[in-house]
């Protein structure tokens, strides 16, 4: 039997609520009945029993003496015999449970109820808010990409450069490799949850480590920024996730639209502090999280092991860290843990592979150019590292974060898409990851004079033109265009994501309120404050567009033309190790250095 | 009231992110903090409880509209450092 | 026999839960009670849910039976062993049938229209309660149809204007004291009356016939109307199923002299079921609201001219509970209920 639904608003005006209710009501096939605002009570509760109505929901704004006012509805009801066969739901503004039971209603409705809320009472089910948890499913963005080239001669030149690196690198090794293959061989997962003894792989390791953490592995020395987390804080923090975990719940922040994915960071130095960040995250609708190490990682040889905390600029990796960070992350989140730029890029995305992450990070030009490593270690390191990303079915991102020394765009992505290229033909899934952000370029050009949409634009637009491949802006999306003031950065981030909404990208990386302060590490509130902001903002777009002005086709235009320049240029000499030392994709007049990090570590097998 | 609190024009917004296992208990907490911080006509702007605790804005109003306005008499403020 | 009581509010914050409280620091003392609690409304929280004043909170000790919505064990200290979960909704989930383990505060949700209490009311009797008290919410009064016996707590919250107070508690209690008719032949029966037609339909019954059962409430746009039919009504009978089914339906000073109007037409008006009003506490407090600070803060009338002045205007024992406790209150109940 169709079950019949009398709604009634007391409210002289809002009954839009309602309104919206009945529209749900209707498609999900109950008869309904809508009577007019400030019907009266004896009214309303004729029209119910004479109606035959198995449902009545009311609804009203709660205020001044509104309270015995619903309360004397409910004994008229009651009186009248009403109850004995209707239920009745209140619905209105600071409407709670609690309010609900003292006035005497069955059920009550407070703001954001949703229509599945609402069917469920009138059908008499149990309303469970877990089964219309929101269900969220990991996202791969790269899956319904091609990666064939629209602009032929570009194809052909990265075809050429790619060939000649993937010879150049046939033969070579670094430390950082031989680290990789040692944990990719000997180092096993499951033995290290059942807390097998591993001292004869730490022993083996410690050999191809730099002092720190040869110290560490053989004689027993902290490194002096860390240390390790005690037994104790160890047990609680299972007892407050266990508790936590069983209250989670996700939002969705793309409302209409699938896309952008959207990602924060965390990497406050200490595991546990990310752990809470995270859940936040998450919490508040980030689709995905990355693993942010300290910048000192980068620059020494090997990891080291163990709960270990730490104050600065990002958490150390160790087996036991990203263990602990994994297992408490809700099913639906992506994680990627960072590789790029470093001395232990690939051994990084073995690790990360084996734990469980979703995605890593690669890159060779950036970190070669402005990140410190030198540019023959990391393309060797990154080589065997994108192999192992294709093994472990970790699509990575390929930042051109040397856009924020000086380096023009066109030449970043001439880099970018080489690794791109590179990595298709090692068998990986790389994303695109232009910046959206006020470089130095466009200060000095005047690109972002009048707008921040028209250079951005024309990035996605180049791209889009060269090659069919996922894209992620990043990374923090409106990069240098946040102040310290939370309204002010909040609004940047989310109107950077309404622009990367309406390009129709795959990703974004967002910053948190207070990125632009450099006093101490962010806050969690701050990053809830521009995860609302984001999810607002995709609200306010919709299925909506922003249209940029002619610019960003002539900046465009401009930005391919840069490339095939480039790409020209590299392919000509015919050494893409060699280019990166001679400036060829981005030159000390730009502000980039090529890094001195494993200099001279690189030798032939 | 502390001579720096004369000096805020009407109310302080105290922002942040308390851990909890309810919105219920989120609420005590940001009022029983703001008393604790010494204010009384304190109030809760805003809370949004998910899993792990709540994005909170508390507010505690130091001069409402009508009251003898601390700042328009507030002396120079001595402030250590 | 088990003592059923009732404990309802004229308004918000009139003293119902102090006055149950005091009854059941009578009840923990009375060896030979064994406590069943529940309540058709929300209580005990820590300040009120809508004027945000502290209130007081209520305690229960183990062996205490109680009768509570799922969710407000969240919010409780005290310790309860299930022994049968309803089919009950309510706001705050389903009704449990629980006996205390350990004592400590307790927040009472429980259920809250009649159909429900009254399958309530006969479980908590099953598990060896033998003095149940219903705590009332708010102004609500028509679940306590199913209480054998019923305290109503009134004071300044309703309204701070003492003779305007004492008129309307006189008048509560007379309404309330509506005589039993026992039902004559050749009545005619109908429904609530609640719109002009079925105010018509019910004069039409009472020209022809004896009079009148209505089975439910009778709205005072109804009363009006036949007040209008006037002479007709000499020598009439209008049954209702009792006196609560009189106070449900609009302020009332306005039902008392719609009813007194009828009775001066010569229309007799009785119920079926008597409500046992026990006894009236007052309460001199009062939540005020300021409408400069949208909120409320605490205020009080003169205690102990409220006192005499309500004491004077009704035929029921009164009490003040904070200022004397609940002890001479409880003996009033038990000698009285039975």
């Amino acid at each position: 039997m169709t079950k019949k639904v009398l709604l009634s608003p007391l409210d002289p005006v809002h009954d839009i609520g309602l309104k919206m209710i009945k529209r749900g009501l209707d498609e999900a096939g109950l008869e309904t009945k809508l009577l007019p605002p400030d019907t009266p009570a004896e009214e309303i509760i004729r029209i119910c029993m004479e109606g035959s109505f198995d449902t009545l929901l009311l609804s009203r704004t709660l205020g001044y003496g509104v309270a015995e006012l619903l309360a004397r509805f409910v004994d008229l009801a009651d009186a009248a015999g009403l109850r004995e066969n209707v239920r009745i739901g209140i619905g209105g503004m600071a409407v709670r449970p609690e309010i609900a039971a003292e006035l005497g209603f069955d059920a009550g409705f407070g703001p954001g109820t949703t229509v599945e809320e609402a069917v469920a009472f009138v059908e008499g089910k149990e309303y469970s808010p877990q089964e219309n948890e929101i269900k969220k499913e990991k996202v791969d963005i790269s899956s319904p990409y091609t990666y064939q080239y629209k602009n032929e001669k570009i194809g052909n030149l990265l075809k050429k450069i790619t060939k000649q690196i993937i010879g150049w690198a046939a033969n070579k090794t670094s430390p950082g490799v031989e680290r990789a293959k040692l944990r990719e061989n000997e180092w096993d997962y499951q033995a290290f949850l059942k807390k097998e003894d591993d001292s004869e792989f730490y022993k083996r390791y410690a050999q191809l480590c730099d002092q720190v953490p040869k110290d560490f592995y053989l004689q027993g020395v902290m490194h002096p920024k860390t240390r390790e987390l005690s037994k104790d804080e160890l047990i609680s923090l299972n007892t407050y996730i266990n508790n936590m975990q069983k209250q989670m719940r996700v939002k969705k922040l793309q409302h209409t639209r699938k896309l952008p994915i959207v990602w924060n960071q965390y990497g406050t130095g200490c595991p546990f502090m990310d752990i809470a960040h995270v859940k936040a995250s998450e919490g508040w609708g980030a689709d995905g999280v990355v693993h942010f190490d300290p910048s000192w990682g980068a620059r020494t040889e090997g990891f080291l092991n163990g709960n270990l905390t730490h104050q600065e600029d990002g958490t150390v990796i160790t087996p036991n860290n990203l263990y602990r960070i994994h297992r408490m992350l809700e099913k639906s989140t992506l994680w990627q843990v960072r590789a790029h730029r470093g001395l232990n890029t690939a051994e990084t995305v073995v690790l990360a592979g084996k734990i469980g992450a979703d995605l890593t990070k690669i890159n060779i030009c950036y970190g070669s150019l402005a990140a410190g490593t030198d540019p023959a270690r990391l393309t060797i390191d990154a080589f065997h590292a994108i192999k192992y990303a294709a093994k472990y079915k970790m699509p990575f991102d390929v930042v051109t974060n040397e856009e924020l020394t000086g380096v023009p765009a066109y030449k970043a992505f001439a880099g970018m898409l080489i690794v791109a290229d590179l990595a298709v033909r090692l068998g990986a899934k790389p994303i695109l990851q232009p910046l959206f952000a006020f470089s130095p370029e466009v200060m000095v050009g005047g690109q972002m004079d009048d707008n921040y949409i028209d250079f951005n634009a024309a990035k996605i637009y180049a791209l889009r033109s060269i090659v069919d491949a996922p894209i992620w802006p990043g990374a923090p999306i409106g990069f240098l265009t946040q102040t310290e003031d939370r309204v002010q950065s909040s609004l940047s981030t989310a109107l950077h994501a309404l622009l990367a909404a309406s390009l129709g990208v795959d990703a974004i990386s967002i910053a948190s309120a207070d990125e632009a302060y450099s006093g101490g590490p962010i806050s969690i509130p701050s990053k809830i404050d521009t995860l609302r902001g984001v999810e607002e903002s995709f609200r306010f777009l919709g299925l909506a567009g922003i249209k940029p002005t002619e610019n960003a086709q002539i900046w465009q235009e401009q930005m391919v033309r840069g490339i095939e320049k480039v790409l020209s240029q590299v392919a000509e000499q015919g050494d893409f190790v060699q280019s990166l030392y001679d400036g060829v994709l981005g030159s000390k007049e730009e502000g980039a250095f090529p890094g001195r990090a494993g200099y001279n570590t690189v030798r032939e097998e | 009231m502390t001579d720096a609190l004369k000096r805020v024009i009407d109310a302080l917004d105290v922002e942040t992110f308390l851990v909890c296992e309810s919105e219920e208990e989120g609420k005590k907490l940001a009022l029983s903090m703001m008393k604790n911080l010494g204010f009384k006509d304190v109030d809760l702007v805003f809370i949004e409880f998910i899993g792990s605790g709540a994005r909170i804005r508390a507010r505690a109003y130091l001069h409402r509209p009508g009251d003898q306005y601390g700042w328009l008499f507030a002396e120079e403020v001595k402030v250590n450092d | 026999m088990a003592v059923i009581l009732g404990i309802a509010g004229t308004a918000k914050n009139t003293g119902k839960t102090t006055t149950t409280k005091a009854i059941m620091e009578e009840v923990q003392r009375d060896k030979n009670r064994v406590l069943g609690l529940t309540s058709i409304g929300y209580d005990g929280e820590d300040v009120d849910n809508i004027t945000g004043l502290p209130k007081p909170k209520i305690e229960v000790w183990p062996g205490a039976l109680v009768a509570v919505a799922e969710r407000s064990l969240e919010v409780s200290t005290a310790q309860i062993e299930l022994l049968e979960k309803t089919d009950i909704a309510t706001p705050l989930g389903k009704v449990i049938l629980g006996r205390v383990t350990k004592g400590g505060t307790l927040l009472i949700a429980g259920p809250n229209k009649s159909k429900e209490l009254r399958r309530v009311l006969p479980l908590l009797q099953q598990y060896g309660a033998n003095f149940i008290i219903v705590d009332g919410a708010l102004n609500r009064i028509a679940p306590m149809v199913e209480v054998d016996s019923l305290i109503i707590a009134t004071g300044a919250a309703k309204t701070p204007n003492i003779t305007e107070l004492a008129w309307e508690t006189k008048h509560l209690v007379e309404i309330l004291q509506f005589p039993v008719f026992n039902t004559p032949k050749n009545m005619v029966n109908m429904g609530s009356v609640l719109d002009i037609q079925a105010a018509q339909r019910l004069s039409a019954f009472l020209s022809n016939n004896q009079g009148v059962v209505i089975d439910g409430v009778i709205s005072s746009q109804g009363l009006e109307y036949l007040i209008q039919v006037g002479e007709e009504l000499k020598g009439k009978i209008l049954i209702l199923p009792d006196a609560i089914k009189l106070i449900v339906c609009g302020e009332v000073r306005h039902i008392y002299n719609l009813l007194s109007r009828l009775k001066e037409l010569g229309l007799e008006i009785g119920v079926k079921k008597e409500v046992h009003v026990t006894a009236l506490t007052v309460n001199p407090y009062y939540p005020q609201f300021r409408f400069s600070s949208n909120d409320y803060q605490e205020a009080y009338v003169d205690r102990k001219l409220l006192f005499q002045t309500i004491k004077n205007s009704v035929n029921i024992p009164v009490f003040d509970i904070v200022e004397e406790g609940g002890h001479k209150l409880y003996e009033v109940i038990v000698e009285k209920g039975i």
